[in-house]
């Protein structure tokens, strides 16, 4: 079972990898109009997710969640 | 001439078979037409030269895998519909109105209009003008039908939609070159380009919407107090785009008439606005009694973004459109709601009073298209005696 930290650590690196984020990532900021995340990247964050942590997330709730937190409870309850 | 077809998965949703067929003719310039076949869920391309069917293939195929996505489905959803109960259509209004004069073709997709067609264009164009005026205190402007390059590439629309550009082009200052093109087209001879050298490079694009001139006047504008959170234009230009083989008579032309009301400002303000103008214009369909529905939707995004872009603009209800019938079966788009969030902002550093990034937003009304779809449906007597008490009840206006 993957610890709290290396979720939220792996989460924050598929976005500033994928998503091509430069500085920090607050927990609430919208990743697309506030961090600048692009939204042709969107299906490659929602495909780099799946495949790190091995798990099925569904389209409309990918999309809902637009900030890091919401990734951590997406992630989390995917599982 | 000769055919193939390209058989799509079962689990690849209709909407998306469509777009990749209209996005198909894009792919070779010997491509005659591209369609999707929905019994057999294939796609049918038709080719001038049998000799290269198999190249022509090839990138039909590569286009295929860049936009087929059986993942991120998300479906347009229907928001409003409407049935009138006399559902009877013109059977060949385009026919009709190049008949009584009305329209005249200069070209592919490209037409002269004048009479009572003109004339009701006209009187929705007036009556959206009013709208944005009396409703928003939106500030009327004119915009030129030259944008910038620079605009456009801002705007993410070089990567987006690269199939659509159609640039303003001049031939470049080289007395060489002048020459040797005036020579070329001394006897008479059809317009020839030898070679990209002759021409410069072009700053200028024929415009493709008019809300694009909007965002580049405001580039580096913070608002101010006066400004109450936001700002409002409206205006009516031509706007081009480029529809290879899709152009057709009067609902996909080249060149066409687009009204719109812009908004610019504070998100909240931004989202409420695009709303209320949504509801109004649903009224005017009711008024006028159209057969009608507004879905969520997509722009016409190009090969490698389009998965990617679709799934965002539709699962986030970026965009609506406002379908209206032209017979039984087909509709045509006929106006959008648009929210961009707040990319224009972003890139042409547009910020509210506290400094923030504006969003922006806008209703795009694509005239020639209402006018076709109201003469399918109701005609012109009845379209302009309800577009009277549509404007007595919406605007205010007393005949």
């Amino acid at each position: 079972m993957q610890t709290e930290k290396i979720i939220i650590d792996d989460i924050k690196q598929i976005l500033k990898e994928v998503g091509k984020i430069d500085g920090e990532i607050s927990p609430e900021s919208d990743i697309y109009s506030e961090l600048g995340v692009e939204s042709v990247n969107s299906i490659s964050i929602l495909l780099a997710l799946e495949e790190n942590f091995s798990i099925a997330i569904d389209d409309n709730q990918f999309i809902q969640a637009r900030s890091l937190s919401k990734l951590i409870e997406l992630v989390r309850d995917s599982k | 001439m000769t055919k193939f077809e390209i058989q799509f998965s079962e689990k690849l949703p209709d909407d998306i078979c469509k777009e990749i067929a209209k996005r198909a003719c894009y792919c070779d310039v010997q491509i005659v037409s591209s369609a999707f076949d929905k019994p057999s869920k294939s796609l049918i391309i038709e080719i001038e030269k049998p000799e290269l069917l198999e190249s022509v293939k090839v990138k039909v195929n590569q286009l295929v895998d860049k936009m087929k996505s059986e993942r991120l489905v998300v479906q347009p959803k229907v928001i409003k519909d409407r049935i009138r109960q006399d559902n009877s259509y013109h059977p060949n209004v385009y026919k009709m109105l190049c008949e009584n004069g009305d329209i005249f073709k200069e070209g592919t997709g490209v037409i002269a209009k004048g009479g009572e067609f003109l004339n009701l264009l006209m009187t929705f164009d007036a009556f959206f003008e009013k709208l944005g005026i009396l409703q928003y205190q939106a500030k009327p402007r004119t915009y030129s039908t030259l944008v910038p390059s620079d605009w456009l590439k801002r705007a993410g629309y070089f990567t987006s939609f690269a199939h659509s550009l159609t640039f303003a082009f001049h031939l470049v200052e080289d007395l060489e070159k002048l020459d040797a093109f005036a020579e070329r087209h001394s006897d008479n001879q059809d317009l020839k380009l030898e070679s990209i050298d002759e021409i410069a490079t072009p700053e200028f694009c024929l415009s493709p919407a008019v809300c694009y001139h909007a965002y580049g006047a405001l580039e580096g504008v913070k608002f101010d107090e006066s400004d109450n959170g936001l700002k409002v234009f409206t205006a009516q230009g031509s706007c081009f785009r480029y529809e290879s083989k899709n152009i057709t008579d009067l609902d996909r032309l080249w060149e066409f008439s687009m009204r719109e009301i812009i908004f610019v400002g504070e998100k909240e303000k931004v989202i409420a606005s695009r709303k209320e103008s949504m509801d109004i214009i649903w009224r005017l369909i009711e008024i006028l009694d159209l057969t009608a529905s507004i879905e969520t939707a997509s722009d016409p995004f190009f090969s490698t973004e389009f998965k990617s872009l679709r799934f965002f603009q539709l699962a986030n209800e970026l965009k609506y459109e406002l379908n209206l019938f032209v017979s039984e079966e087909k509709s045509i788009a006929a106006a959008s709601f648009n929210y961009h969030e707040n990319f224009f902002g972003a890139n042409f550093s547009i910020s509210n009073t506290d400094g923030s990034e504006v969003h922006t937003g806008c209703a795009a009304f694509g005239l020639e298209r209402l006018v076709y779809a109201v003469y399918a449906q109701i005609g012109y007597k009845k379209a302009m005696k309800r577009l009277q008490i549509a404007s007595e009840e919406l605007l205010g206006e007393r005949a």
